[in-house]
């Protein structure tokens, strides 16, 4: 048997402390910026094919998470909720990577578990794109605060001609 | 009798002389971690195991038994990097097509090296590691770039009033 093989690299202490930087600033921002504001990009996926990935609204997802909004997050992203516990214990590896620089072994995970997460990635994907797409409650939307209605299209308030 | 047998992928091979079996572990055809067995023999044992089965003292300086080989022929479980996060965030974050793919390869990586075939878990997890490193670049690159252009008009917009201005 002569399988050849590489070894592949294992994240680095600097690696690992530029991820902790940078999830720091994310926080950051989230908690001081407004997702629905301008500035943020939107991706380019949803805007030239119209689908919505797995990880569609789960900037907006993650900002009302940072304010504590849960019912909001859950309605731009339910996956994010999902995902957050496994994410935060991801962080917590590499925060430890980076503050000891010991080499942690991989994480261990179950196959079924792992088959499971998959599953769940990719059905997610393919269920909030199904019709109706205007109603699908997993799409990503905003349950704040529901438009106003137009004071103009009130029935009592359109003016009709008089008689 | 000097009827020897060995096991080869699980299957019983032989019988051989001694003399026969020697020299198939010289020629690395049966290694020290296989199983040999003769009678006399009550259980299967590694050919390592055996002292009849080690070659013959050289004259002069004695050759260690068994060259050990300078990296194991299969990598540890632990060296096999997990990528079933960073596959997920790829997809996630900014690369749906390419981070799919990443995820089946990390998933195929996690799969063979719970049931311990740890050499294959590292090709796929290194196919995962590409497709991630791929999906994310060119997920970010096409991003910033459609990030900007969508400024575009607004920045020609701006920069003919500010010509248009000057010429006035």
């Amino acid at each position: 048997m002569s399988l050849r093989w590489r070894r592949a690299t294992t994240p680095s202490r600097l690696f690992s402390s530029g991820l902790c930087l940078a999830a720091l600033c994310g926080a950051a921002v989230l908690l001081l910026r407004e997702p629905a504001w301008r500035g943020y990009p939107r991706c380019t996926l949803v805007r030239v094919t119209g689908l919505y990935c797995p990880g569609c609204g789960s900037l907006r997802a993650a900002h009302a998470l940072a304010h504590g909004r849960v019912h909001e997050a859950a309605a731009w992203n339910p996956l994010l909720m999902v995902l957050s516990p496994l994410l935060a214990a991801w962080m917590a590896l590499h925060a430890v990577r980076a503050a000891t620089g010991k080499e942690l072994p991989a994480p261990r995970i179950a196959t079924w578990l792992a088959v499971a997460l998959a599953t769940l990635v990719i059905g997610f994907g393919i269920l909030r794109n199904l019709p109706p797409r205007g109603s699908n409650p997993l799409r990503p939307h905003d349950i704040r605060r529901a438009p106003p209605s137009i004071p103009a299209l009130r029935p009592g308030l359109v003016d009709t001609p008089e008689p | 009798m000097d009827a020897w047998y060995y096991a080869r992928d699980n299957k019983q091979q032989g019988p051989v002389t001694r003399e026969e079996l020697r020299r198939l572990i010289a020629g690395g055809s049966v290694r020290a971690s296989d199983y040999v067995w003769t009678e006399g023999m009550t259980d299967w044992q590694t050919a390592a195991q055996v002292p009849e089965l080690a070659p013959p003292a050289a004259e002069g300086a004695p050759r260690p038994a068994m060259p050990m080989p300078a990296r194991p022929e299969t990598p540890a479980a632990s060296e096999v990097p997990n990528y079933l996060v960073w596959a997920i965030v790829a997809t996630v974050c900014c690369c749906m097509p390419g981070g799919i793919v990443s995820i089946v390869f990390a998933v195929q990586a996690n799969s063979l090296r719970n049931s311990g075939q740890t050499a294959e878990a590292l090709i796929m997890a290194n196919r995962a590691r590409t497709w991630i490193i791929v999906s994310m670049v060119v997920g970010l690159a096409v991003n910033l770039v459609t990030f900007f252009a969508s400024f575009l008009p607004a920045f020609t917009k701006a920069f003919e009033a500010a010509s248009s201005g000057k010429g006035l």
